[in-house]
């Protein structure tokens, strides 16, 4: 695949690229508080590393589609929250706010018929975790990829 | 024109309190926007610096072994003067005073020996010369003591 998602490494001034399909050689990692909850918001990256295609109807989604319970906590509302937005810059509480967990993200088109655009397009996403939760590891949420891959001339 | 689909990786992990105050990605996430957080790193070790003192502490071992081979020269010292006191004190135990006890000149010695050992045999041991020196002495102490419990009223019987 030529569309792909990046992590922006800051220490070192490069873009990481995110393991998909359940490799989980790179995930997007966040980590939280279990014993107070904790709310972690963090950009990435969508680009097209293959500069003959571009990419319409694009679509990001946050997998599964609706609120992640967590089983054993002690309260029936307690629900992992995963949200995905398409912006530069950090989204405020309230636009998070307007977002249902487990939302689908468009980005329409990325380049066109005659150009390829391998430029970074940034996108949010936010992963809450309720109060009381127990040390753990999620891992089987993703960010789900649908886009109609063109070539570029045609 | 294609349909492409992929799932991309996501891991969330839950952790004890302690873990997130300093690794936390929300904490990362704000100081990277807010900039108020600023690491100064430590000064540098000045070699230089370093390794002169580093030599200070040669020398000071050094001056240390020459005092600890001091100290055990002077302990050997003391430990010979020990044995050699002892030998002689032992050799002199062995040397004899012997005199008349009939003849005038030597009465008070005699009265001495007679007093303290109960005969005047008219040998004496050097033995016998240290023992009358402590009994002497613990006569001495007796009578000080007398003498400060009775506010200087105590005096020795003729």
């Amino acid at each position: 695949m030529s569309l792909d998602i990046y992590e922006y490494d800051q220490e070192n001034s490069v873009y990481n690229k995110i393991s998909a399909n359940g490799l989980q050689t790179n995930p997007v990692q966040t980590t939280h508080n279990g014993t107070d909850g904790e709310i972690v918001e963090k950009k990435l990256f969508l680009r097209n590393d293959n500069e003959n295609f571009y990419y319409t109807d694009i679509t990001l989604t946050a997998v599964p589609p609706r609120k992640v319970r967590v089983g054993d906590i002690n309260y029936p509302e307690a629900f992992i929250g995963f949200k995905i937005v398409e912006k530069d810059d950090q989204p405020t509480e309230n636009e998070w706010l307007a977002i249902e967990s487990g939302n689908e993200a468009n980005f329409v088109v990325i380049g066109d018929s005659s150009t390829g655009d391998v430029s970074y397009k940034p996108f949010w996403i936010q992963v809450s975790i309720p109060v009381g939760t127990r040390v753990q590891t999620i891992s089987d949420v993703s960010i789900h990829q649908d886009a109609e891959q063109n070539a570029v001339g045609t | 024109m294609a349909q492409i689909t992929q799932n991309f990786d996501v891991k969330i992990r839950v952790v004890h309190p302690f873990l997130t105050k300093s690794l936390s990605d929300s904490d990362t996430t704000r100081i990277a926007a807010t900039g108020t957080f600023t690491f100064t790193p430590q000064p540098q070790v000045d070699t230089a610096q370093a390794s002169l003192a580093s030599e200070g502490f040669e020398q000071d071992d050094a001056l240390q072994d020459k005092v600890e081979k001091v100290k055990g020269d002077l302990l050997k010292a003391i430990d010979d003067i020990s044995r050699i006191e002892e030998a002689i004190r032992k050799k002199a135990g062995h040397i004899t005073y012997n005199y008349d006890p009939e003849l005038a000149e030597n009465e008070s010695i005699a009265n001495a020996e007679e007093d303290i050992f109960g005969v005047a045999s008219g040998r004496i041991t050097y033995d016998m010369y240290v023992a009358t020196l402590k009994f002497e002495e613990k006569i001495n102490k007796f009578i000080a003591h007398m003498s400060m419990e009775s506010d200087g009223e105590f005096s020795v019987p003729a």
